[in-house]
């Protein structure tokens, strides 16, 4: 299968674009050298998405999924976000996926059976203080994913909400997740944290399950229960 | 920046109306919690200086604060 794979340099991005193959796109190119087939490209330029996106598949052949994972987050609290926090959030987690899903569904660029799948977060569903501006991004992708199945169909969409993984995302923030707090996850989730390949299984599962669309998935091992 | 203008600062953050003094107690300022720590980390961020939870947690009074930003208060 040819797969699209938007935020491939780092954490569910590396590990899908490892296991499944694709063209693997992110900003690092450095990050990006591992892989067979890949385009360094920043997903905050908005306005060249859509060009990028054709030009790729004109590249590479018309893709069967597209599999976007990249996402930033950050930690501040309410009263001390800033304006350019929330758009930096906004920009990299809800208005590129959305601008990637518009250039994606294009019959030039993607097959007649295709599908895009969205990594969200259980953090949409059960927002948590200090990630609200992560939290909302991350519900109105969970709209969007619903929104794009029906307007978009037969094209399929779907995501994923994972609960807390270790990714170099939230390593950034060890000061806060630190081995207490990880721990103190682990014993809140039924099953126990999942990890990378857990999130690639469901991945798998949802690009080659032919009938379900605007359906996401938890990967939280209960977590939010 | 000056002891005065973090003290402005720290109130502003942790969002209190107490004037705050470096012998006020945490413990006596209500809006000092959880979620005021986060964004007090937020703002020692802001000014450089890497701090963890961990470091608030044995804190008593607003100089402690001072001190936690280091050289950066004047």
């Amino acid at each position: 299968m040819n797969n699209l794979i938007i935020g491939a340099s780092s954490g569910i991005g590396e590990a899908v674009t490892t296991r499944l193959g694709g063209v693997a796109v992110a900003r690092r190119e450095e990050r990006l050298k591992q892989f067979e087939k890949y385009e360094p490209f920043d997903i905050s330029n908005l306005d060249e998405i859509e060009e990028f996106v054709k030009r790729v598949a004109k590249k590479y052949g018309k893709f069967d999924n597209l599999i976007f994972c990249a996402g930033i987050q950050n930690i501040k609290p309410l009263k001390v976000t800033k304006a350019e926090d929330i758009l930096q959030i906004f920009t990299t987690n809800l208005i590129s996926a959305m601008l990637f899903a518009k250039a994606f569904s294009s019959k030039r660029v993607c097959n007649q059976n295709a599908s895009m799948v969205f990594i969200s977060s259980i953090a949409s569903l059960k927002p948590e203080s200090g990630i609200l501006a992560y939290s909302a991004s991350k519900a109105g992708l969970n709209n969007f994913i619903q929104g794009s199945a029906k307007e978009l169909a037969p094209l399929r969409v779907n995501g994923i909400a994972p609960g807390f993984l270790k990714t170099e995302m939230t390593e950034k923030f060890s000061s806060i997740y630190t081995d207490e707090f990880i721990e103190n996850m682990k014993k809140n989730s039924p099953l126990g944290l999942a990890n990378l390949e857990d999130i690639v299984d469901t991945i798998e599962f949802l690009i080659e399950s032919k009938h379900i669309t605007g359906e996401i998935i938890r990967v939280d091992g209960g977590a939010i229960l | 920046m000056t002891k005065d203008n973090f003290l402005e600062l720290l109130a502003e953050t942790i969002d209190t109306e107490m004037e705050l003094e470096e012998t006020t107690l945490l413990d006596e300022i209500d809006e000092y919690d959880s979620i005021a720590v986060l964004s007090l980390m937020s703002l020692y961020d802001e000014l450089n200086v890497k701090v963890s939870p961990r470091d608030f947690e044995n804190l008593k009074v607003v100089a402690d604060l001072i001190e936690l930003a280091g050289e950066k208060i004047e």
